[in-house]
């Protein structure tokens, strides 16, 4: 698409997406060394991590700019992304946002809508939209062939174990909550399969006046098939899915990215293998992504991925928190009932 | 009237959770939760507290954080530096910095593993787990601290359960719920001694603002002495499952034996080759499925410590927390229990 043969790459957010994916992704295209510059608020972070790689540290985009950078990975807060963003295209740099792309349907859109009209590329790291088998269902609910969705669900959560730096996931109203975190990927993959015009008609969340970290939500086809999407930071869920059709079925497990289940109507289950890239371990598909990104700046070949492909999932999530009413949650009710 | 401001050291673990959001839920008091990792600070970030991060190690850090507070809940555990020298470091910056009430969390197993009646009056057991040992030493360093510019009580609760805990409610209800549990006869007719967490959180409450009780420790237990294996068949019935049936207690115990091996290769493996684990169970779906099949049997086969607690005739009598407190267990095991269970189901783990 672009071609930028010659100019540099500048990683905006030295945090733990940089150091545990960009920096090894960056590390193994050796030819990229000296074309790649690190940012940060901490320069001394930026420093120790550019040194890694023989990399060099800046301080702002003007000066990444000024130093010949033609792209840039944003790896910061996602509340920072919207105008770190516009700001990396008034500088004219193609961009590779970090998931969640942002907060809110309106600012994608506003970068979305930059970025085409400055020419520029933008990527976001849904990763998970590399994975063969989602890709393979993503062909088969699209071809039709499975008829209307009658129901559906998507299990998915971990204990919180993202070794963040400063903790603004978790101190920053803005950074929300784990719909927001999780559901990036998950909500994403959703809209992708079962398209754009889905709806919310329940919204549930435990985030009292910080972060939440259950959020359970209903959203609903244009022909009313409920969908249950559950998230979770605090427990393990079991990282699943399973979408009901007219003509069959399909389920599997969020991280077997290779391979996904699939029956008739009313036949049994059968495994179905999904070719394409398939790594030993998830970070792989980072690293991926960003070679992708890489390719599409420096030797023209084509995006998977652009910022507009995830809007819909952006604008879902939106609406789910502007519905969301807190969890009946009875174990806490002893402690509210003092407060009156 | 200004709401006191309290620093919760492991704020991020159950105990400490508990106390941070009880306090913002009632608004009797303004957390400040002494933070380690961000990682664990999931559960209290959703109630928008203080967070303040910092080491108990760190004493300059430690010092910064707890700047500003009226009183402290020190309820962090560890290895032995965190434990002990943690302790000490609380104890001295809070005196430093004027703090005027400082609440430990101690526990029963200063007591040892022996059997009996222990009132707060009991022999302190230096022979006991290590565990207890680090504690002894823990709640030696706090009592000595008290003094007339900063009172320090101590409390022992028993066995805290409830939403959050794993150890004695999600441990329980995955066995229960995995289908290999049952109860032990004799082995399981031990006392259990079971709190619930909020009535722990009502004992700290209650050694806030106690007017004596300086220097002292007092054992905070629940309202019902019951059995391990009542215990068990409570949490079942809750769970809605069948009359849990009894197991055959020798049979368990040699299992637990042979098992014995198996579960130290598995921490072994999963303290030195994390890494290596993780690419075996990406790598081959038979060697997934043969590992969780043998961690899920660790998980649901007792060690020997364990079924030794089971049968441990044991009780800790609250009756000096609540003649010098005013600290009376407020929470039946029925309902403990009932709570639980919700809980649980709320997160998708029955």
């Amino acid at each position: 698409m672009t071609g930028e043969d010659t100019g540099k790459l500048v990683v905006v957010g030295c945090g733990a997406a940089t150091e545990r994916f960009y920096l090894p992704a960056l590390s193994a295209r050796p030819e990229l060394a000296s074309r790649v510059l690190f940012l940060d608020l901490d320069m001394a972070r930026a420093a120790e991590l550019g040194a890694r790689i023989g990399a060099k540290a800046v301080s702002s985009l003007d000066q990444a700019a000024t130093e010949g950078a033609v792209a840039a990975i944003l790896a910061t807060p996602h509340h920072l992304h919207h105008r770190q963003a516009l700001a990396a295209l008034d500088l004219g740099m193609h961009l590779l946002i970090e998931k969640p792309v942002t907060i809110s349907a309106g600012e994608a859109r506003e970068i979305a809508d930059k970025g085409e009209a400055t020419g520029r590329l933008v990527m976001v790291n849904n990763n998970r939209r590399l994975f063969p088998a989602f890709n393979a269902i993503h062909a088969l609910v699209r071809s039709g062939e499975l008829g209307q969705l009658t129901s559906g669900e998507f299990l998915d959560g971990s204990e919180f174990e993202w070794p963040t730096v400063t903790g603004f996931y978790l101190t920053s109203p803005e950074a929300k909550g784990v719909l927001l975190d999780r559901g990036a990927h998950t909500v994403d993959i959703m809209t992708w399969w079962l398209g754009d015009d889905l709806t919310i008609s329940e919204a549930l969340h435990d985030g009292f006046a910080g972060a939440d970290a259950t959020f359970h939500l209903t959203a609903r086809t244009p022909n009313g098939a409920p969908i249950a999407l559950k998230f979770s930071r605090l427990v393990k869920l079991p990282n699943s899915y399973e979408l009901v059709f007219e003509n069959g079925a399909i389920r599997g497990k969020i991280f077997s990215w290779d391979k996904y289940e699939r029956r008739g109507p009313r036949g049994p289950w059968t495994t179905v293998s999904a070719p394409g890239f398939n790594p030993k371990a998830y970070n792989d598909f980072v690293f991926k992504m960003t070679d992708l990104f890489l390719d599409a700046v420096f030797a023209g070949a084509k995006a998977p991925l652009t910022v507009r492909d995830v809007i819909p999932s952006i604008a879902l999530i939106e609406q789910a928190y502007a519905q969301a009413i807190p969890f009946s949650l009875p174990w806490y009710d002893e402690w509210k009932a003092k407060e009156q | 009237m200004s709401v006191p401001r309290v620093f919760v050291t492991g704020a991020t673990g159950f105990i400490g959770g508990w106390t941070v959001e009880a306090m913002r839920l009632s608004g009797r008091y303004e957390p400040v939760a002494a933070v380690r990792r961000w990682q664990t600070a999931v559960r209290i970030a959703r109630f928008g507290v203080d967070m303040r991060h910092c080491d108990l190690l760190d004493r300059s850090a430690l010092e910064q954080a707890m700047t500003g507070c009226e009183a402290v809940v020190h309820t962090a555990v560890g290895d032995d530096a965190v434990t002990i020298q943690g302790t000490r470091n609380v104890m001295e910056i809070a005196r430093k910095l004027g703090i005027a009430r400082v609440v430990h969390l101690s526990t029963i197993s200063v007591y040892g593993k022996g059997e009996g009646v222990f009132a707060e009056d009991a022999p302190l057991d230096p022979g006991g787990t290590d565990y207890g040992v680090r504690k002894i030493e823990a709640e030696k360093i706090a009592l000595e601290a008290n003094c007339d510019a900063m009172k320090v009580i101590a409390l022992r609760p028993t066995i805290v359960y409830g939403p959050f805990s794993s150890q004695w409610t999600v441990n329980f209800a995955d066995r229960i719920a995995g289908g290999s549990w049952g109860t032990f006869g004799e082995k399981g007719a031990g006392t259990c001694n079971l709190v619930y967490v909020c009535d722990v959180v009502r004992a700290i409450f209650a050694a806030l603002e106690a007017d004596r009780g300086f220097g002292e420790a007092f054992n905070v237990n629940g309202p019902e002495a019951i059995t391990w294996n009542s215990y068990f068949e409570r949490l079942a019935h809750a769970m809605g499952l069948p009359p849990l049936q009894p197991v055959s207690a020798g049979k368990a115990q040699l299992k637990a034996k042979l098992m014995a091996p198996v579960r130290s290769f598995g921490k072994y493996i999963l303290s030195n080759h994390r890494g290596f684990m993780v690419a075996l169970l990406k790598s081959s779906g038979f060697a997934e499925r043969a590992i969780r099949s043998v961690e899920g049997g660790l998980k649901r086969t007792p060690t020997p410590d364990q079924f030794a607690l089971y049968g441990r005739k044991a009780f800790f009598p609250n009756d000096r927390a609540n003649a010098t407190l005013g600290y009376a267990p407020q929470t039946s095991v029925e309902h403990g229990v009932d709570l639980s269970v919700k809980w649980l189901k709320h997160n998708c783990i029955i």
